[in-house]
């Protein structure tokens, strides 16, 4: 089983490395050096280096002007890197800690590792290296689209055609503008039909061609097939490039899955490991990483002020209502009227209120208490919470329709307790219905049940 | 290199049908090899019989039009139909765009695009596809629009360029206005570039200049036809001055469509006259190209009532005035010309003329705004002929008498529940109501 499993985990990284060279990313370490990687060694700490580099001076090539890694010092390299990584919001304490790394040694090939994966899981980096390549490749690929950039949270530069504009007062360069992106569009759709028309006739030569050289090896004739072919392969090894991308992405995509489970026990076996205490504002179940992002930070700190505002603002409401029923209750003497209310009905009320609320909250958070819900082992390893690595923003605390069971308790015995209470009260109310009911009929007495 | 016609309605059908005849009585004329050559390879393609056969599929919800013009087609002896081209159903539209558009075309638009896709397959390049309708009645107008859409959808990358017949204004048909009004709407957002005839001009073109005296349907078909065919012909480019041109569609599109607020292009073909007087005149390019350029500027349709007090505004402005203030109150204003010149002597002919930049907007310079095409070849019996395909205002005034029509038909909902029937609702008229508006609008503040 141990050894099927690392077989395919070979499998998978080596069709990751495909990929990768596919698209053309230099100095790709072997499905062994990710393996030593995740065990720490030393030795993979250079390729994994490398490799991230590369990585990280593509995706911001369009933004910075990165000289090449092989000229660099490695002060120089440590220092982009971090910078790079710390941008797209990954905040490993080698990366944004008070005492970083003063030299490239220092950092070991499991953070590298995850530095890796957590470039790799936003998504945004490999469909920027196969725009990009795919964009040299295919020669006349769609429209005047720029390649948008990798750093998350910027905006994309997207072609859009010129809309109808309804103010009646034009901007006149702006029309000449028009006019002048209306006349492109119209020429490449001329290029268009033109390299259609190209194609059909290049079919036409070789199928003659390849009928005709079996029977007649002319000598001019071959020269004139020569000539054409360079051409022709030219565009055959376009073909067969773009095509060897789309087979290799094809193969990553299906085995992407696996790779996460495998970073999974990489970042198993680095938690392991940690020895430093964790802040203990930590909640449990935060995303995989373990380290806090900056962003992360950001949106704490924008939670904590609105609870605060939320507080202040609920304390001010609860003191304006007291005075007001106070006023009401002073100023009209003894009359009851329909804003004045006493403490208890009051505080009677708003149970009621929270309670709805409750339940409201209860029913609408997690689908799983609600619904129906199937207990399953937690896989692969049972010690630890199940996460996964999704595409989208990091800081998500609710994994895709998986719930640790210790949580699932608590949110069913609150929701117990809220039901009880509602239930206690529905029987209240029909007591009292039933004694008024009784009391209005004459000759008719009650004798309610022994309270047990 | 091959144009795909597409024939709807009945206009459509007849004016296809006279077109094709006219490409044909022109491309056999003395002295004219290679031009014949391009000219059967865009518009013909030939069987194993030698025979040529039209890159044209006839679209019509009746069968008694379509019968009649492939027959005509086959009296000539030089072309036919293909035999399979033909799409007709029994049953008309009605002079209904809503039928057309809503229950005709979704009923037969499978049928009608293999047919398309056959043509356009035979082609090894295609330069564009070009229907002919007319937007008074249903099925041009209905299916029309609705083939267009579909095409549209089909072939994103291929340039769609429709004739379209706008109607008498006395009008032929009473819901002409509703049905003109629903198609432009609608095609401006499809096509590349709308080239438009208008009956009443054409209609005076006969009367005045070729003398009919009794005007048939055929005659006016004639003229369109005519007219068409000096711009679709072979030409000698900006692009292609040795050779002659392989791309016409698209570079009348880039050369004069290229905003993508101003699609509609007039035409203008001088001289027109009937042959008997043809063999009596004798034309000079500088005297006909002055009249073109005065026909543009006073938008005049044709050579006879030319407004000569209109000019253009001089380049000079006394004490400050601007621009357009000093301009005529008539001036047409263009956004892009294209001068097609056919005959004998054509690089003598002075163009300078077209170039002044008091004609175009000031936000393009004239290299953008003019271009020339030229043909030694002379032109379907016309020794010297010269044609203006313009993207200007003239079109403005026919086109707001369309649209006010339509909107007091409109304020009262006559016939309204006609369409309304078909699943055209009253929104629907307001979108294109508005769409028009619009077109106008730009018109107006170039």
């Amino acid at each position: 089983m141990q050894r099927e499993k690392s077989v395919k985990v070979k499998e998978v990284i080596t069709s990751l490395c495909k990929l990768l060279s596919a698209l053309s990313v230099e100095s790709i370490p072997t499905a062994e050096a990710f393996r030593r990687a995740k065990f720490n060694r030393k030795d993979a700490a250079l390729d994994m280096w490398s490799l991230l580099s590369r990585l990280l001076q593509r995706a911001f090539a369009l933004d910075c002007a990165c000289q090449d890694s092989k000229d660099q010092d490695f002060d120089m390299q440590l220092l982009f890197v971090r910078s790079a990584l710390c941008y797209c919001g990954y905040g490993a304490p080698w990366v944004l800690g008070p005492q970083p790394p003063s030299h490239i040694k220092e950092v070991g090939s499991r953070d590298l590792l995850l530095a890796f994966g957590w470039v790799l899981s936003t998504g945004k980096l490999l469909d920027f290296l196969l725009t990009e390549k795919v964009y040299q490749l295919d020669t006349l690929s769609s429209g005047p689209a720029i390649a948008k950039s990798v750093i998350p949270g910027q905006l994309d530069i997207e072609s859009h055609g010129p809309g109808v504009d309804t103010t009646v007062k034009k901007d006149q360069v702006l029309q000449a503008l028009q006019w002048q992106y209306g006349k492109l569009r119209l020429h490449w759709k001329s290029l268009l039909s033109a390299q259609e028309e190209k194609s059909r006739f290049t079919h036409r030569v070789i199928s003659n061609i390849s009928t005709s050289a079996d029977c007649q090896p002319h000598v001019t004739g071959s020269h004139h097939s020569n000539m054409t072919s360079t051409a022709l392969d030219k565009e055959l090894e376009r073909i067969q490039a773009l095509n060897g991308i789309l087979e290799a992405y094809l193969d990553w995509k299906l085995h992407e899955h696996l790779f996460w489970c495998w970073m999974d026990s990489v970042i198993d076996s680095s938690l392991t490991d940690v020895s430093e205490v964790e802040p203990v504002d930590w909640p449990p179940g935060e995303r995989a990483v373990m380290m806090r992002c900056p962003h992360g930070d950001e949106t704490r700190r924008a939670v904590r002020r609105l609870d605060k505002m939320l507080l202040r603002l609920q304390t001010e409401l609860r003191a304006i209502r007291t005075e007001q029923s106070t006023l009401t209750l002073t100023s009209q003497g003894g009359r009851q009227g329909a804003s004045g209310l006493s403490e208890s009905q009051r505080m009677e009320v708003e149970k009621k209120v929270s309670g709805y609320l409750e339940g409201l909250r209860l029913t609408n958070t997690s689908a799983i208490t609600s619904g129906g819900f199937l207990p399953c082992l937690q896989d692969p390893q049972p010690t630890k919470p199940p996460h996964r690595f999704h595409t989208g923003e990091p800081g998500l605390a609710v994994t895709a329709g998986k719930l640790q069971a210790s949580v699932a308790l608590d949110e069913l015995r609150e929701r117990e307790a809220v039901l009880q209470w509602q239930l206690e009260r529905l029987r209240q109310n029909i007591r009292e219905e039933m004694q008024r009911q009784a009391s209005t009929m004459e000759g008719m007495v009650l004798i309610p049940p022994i309270k047990r | 290199m091959s144009v795909v016609s597409l024939q709807l309605g009945q206009c459509g059908n007849q004016i296809g049908q006279e077109l094709f005849s006219v490409i044909c009585d022109d491309s056999n004329g003395p002295n004219r090899k290679k031009y014949k050559q391009c000219s059967d390879e865009r518009f013909f393609y030939e069987t194993s019989t030698g025979e040529l056969v039209a890159r044209s599929v006839l679209v019509d919800m009746e069968p008694k039009v379509i019968s009649q013009v492939v027959v005509n087609a086959s009296k000539s002896g030089r072309w036919t139909y293909g035999d399979k081209a033909c799409f007709s159903q029994k049953q008309g539209s009605g002079n209904n765009w809503a039928n057309g558009f809503c229950v005709h075309g979704p009923r037969h638009e499978e049928a009608v695009e293999n047919l398309v896709r056959r043509e356009i397959e035979r082609c090894d390049r295609l330069a564009g596809i070009f229907t002919m309708m007319s937007v008074a009645g249903g099925t041009g107008s209905g299916v029309g629009t609705y083939i267009t859409q579909r095409l549209r959808d089909l072939y994103p990358n291929s340039f769609i360029l429709n004739q379209v017949t706008w109607p008498y204004g006395a009008g032929e048909v009473i819901v002409q206005n509703y049905n003109s009004v629903l198609s432009l709407s609608h095609l401006y957002q499809l096509s590349d570039a709308i080239l438009v005839h208008e009956n009443d001009t054409v209609h005076k073109i006969c009367s005045r200049l070729m003398n009919i005296k009794h005007i048939s349907i055929s005659d006016v078909n004639k003229v369109i036809a005519h007219q068409l065919a000096s711009v679709l012909q072979p030409a000698y480019t900006a692009d292609s001055p040795s050779h002659y041109c392989t791309n016409p569609i698209g570079e009348l599109m880039s050369t004069l469509v290229c905003h993508p607020e101003y699609k509609l292009l007039s035409l203008c073909n001088i001289p027109q006259m009937s042959s008997t007087s043809l063999a009596y005149s004798v034309f000079h390019w500088p005297g006909l190209l002055k009249h073109l350029r005065q026909m543009l500027i006073a938008s005049a349709r044709m050579e006879e009532g030319i407004d000569w007090t209109v000019s253009a505004p001089s380049a000079v402005t006394s004490r400050g005035e601007s621009a357009t203030n000093s301009r005529h109150k008539n001036f047409n204003l263009s956004l892009a010309n294209l001068l097609i010149l056919r005959g004998k002597d054509v690089s003598t002919a002075v163009i300078d003329g077209f170039k002044d930049p008091a004609l175009y907007v000031p936000w393009l310079n004239t290299e953008n705004s003019f271009s020339t095409w030229s043909s030694p070849v002379a032109f379907n019996g016309y020794e010297k002929s010269a044609t203006l395909v313009s993207n200007n205002q003239s079109l403005l005034k026919p086109l707001n008498n369309i649209v006010r029509k339509a909107w007091n038909m409109f304020a009262s909902r006559a016939y309204v529940h006609q369409y309304t029937k078909f699943g055209i609702s009253e929104e629907d008229f307001l979108d294109s109501f508005t769409a028009l508006e619009q077109i106008i609008s730009s018109y107006t503040h170039l």
